[in-house]
């Protein structure tokens, strides 16, 4: 005799953009598409532009648990060997060295990565934070190497702070990326899409009310 | 020193999200019913695209999940220099892993992204921002 428990796992339904303020929407857009086109060009160095005078920048990276994908191809020691896992990165003196802090170590490092292609049609994207002082925006996606034998497919996590700058425009404070290969069946459906220059905000984007907290008063 | 500032902000964001880690995973796998108190009371919580606003509707909603498991890969933190809230301390935090739910033997790759507000010497969540890695385009 068993108990009346329910064994079978059900999730909410995924979505594939959440903005908390749908006058964010053409932002992120603009955003997103630039960015990403200079960072899949042959140059990242227009980047130094969209980061502020003392950017800072941390990527951390890992292996998929239990691939047993050995090819050449899935290895990521372009990546795993500057990763600020502080889970294993102990030593205080080590954390600092990996963070890059202002706009050249940060442009930098970007251009020391493999060249890439982004599935922007596929991206997932999450703007938790759209205050008149800052915006905080978090992408989750896949790109593509363009420069690697195989151009193997690699799964990202990526969260920009950006706040106004004095030009009028905005300027990126922080940077944090994650990088790990790609699972079997985000692979299959990499690109599936085609590849448009700018990512399409799907309809009806959720949007909920309530701001993340108060904005201070000048 | 300025750069001694920048040094142990750079110290204190890593050991507050090696602490903060800590404590939110082992209460939202073990004791998810006090979870919501580590969220501002007007946190937000994003999950897997599903917006939530205020702990009293996060707490209602982590209820709702299955049962989980989540084993860190991976950490990373950062000092935010523009206050989220003025005059408080905020750090962004991103934990890596994978996650199982009901006992299942299937682990799921999960990226999530805190910023973590200092709030009358208790650290808050201020957004919560969770994604499994699967494919989001139809």
């Amino acid at each position: 005799i068993g108990f009346d428990v329910s064994d079978e796992v059900s999730l909410p339904p995924n979505k594939q953009w959440f903005l908390i303020d749908q006058g964010g929407q053409t932002l992120v857009r603009d955003f997103l598409t630039q960015y990403f086109a200079i960072y899949d060009s042959d140059s990242r160095q227009p980047l130094l532009e969209a980061y502020d005078e003392t950017a800072m920048l941390s990527m951390a990276s890992t292996y998929l648990t239990g691939d047993m994908r050995n090819a050449p191809e899935n290895k990521l020691n372009a990546y795993i060997s500057k990763s600020r896992n502080i889970m294993r990165i102990t030593e205080r003196e080590s954390r600092r060295r990996y963070l890059k802090i202002g706009k050249l170590q940060v442009v930098s490092f970007l251009s020391d990565l493999p060249k890439t292609k982004h599935d922007l049609l596929g991206f997932a994207v999450d703007l938790p934070v759209f205050t008149p002082g800052m915006i905080v925006l978090t992408m989750n996606g896949v790109f593509r190497e363009t420069n690697v034998n195989g151009n193997p497919t690699r799964a990202f996590h990526r969260t920009f702070v950006i706040v106004p700058n004095s030009n009028g425009g905005f300027s990126i404070t922080n940077d944090m990326l994650f990088v790990t290969n790609t699972t079997r069946e985000q692979e299959s459906k990499a690109f599936s899409s085609g590849t448009p220059d700018q990512p399409i905000v799907p309809q009806p984007a959720q949007v909920v009310q309530a701001p993340v907290v108060p904005t201070p008063q000048p | 020193m300025a750069s001694e500032v920048i040094y142990k902000n750079i110290d204190n964001a890593c050991e507050t999200a090696e602490e903060f880690t800590r404590v939110f995973y082992k209460q939202l796998d073990n004791s998810r019913h006090l979870t919501s108190k580590l969220y501002l009371d007007t946190g937000l919580l994003v999950w897997n695209g599903n917006g939530i606003n205020g702990n009293e509707k996060i707490q209602k909603f982590l209820m709702d999940l299955p049962a989980s498991n989540h084993v860190l890969k991976t950490l990373d933190a950062q000092h935010i220099k523009d206050n989220l809230v003025s005059n408080k301390l905020t750090y962004l935090i991103q934990a890596c892993g994978d996650v199982t739910y009901n006992n299942d033997q299937v682990k799921t790759p999960f990226q999530q992204t805190f910023l973590v507000v200092a709030i009358e010497g208790k650290w808050k969540i201020a957004s919560d921002c969770f994604r499994l890695q699967v494919p989001y385009s139809n």
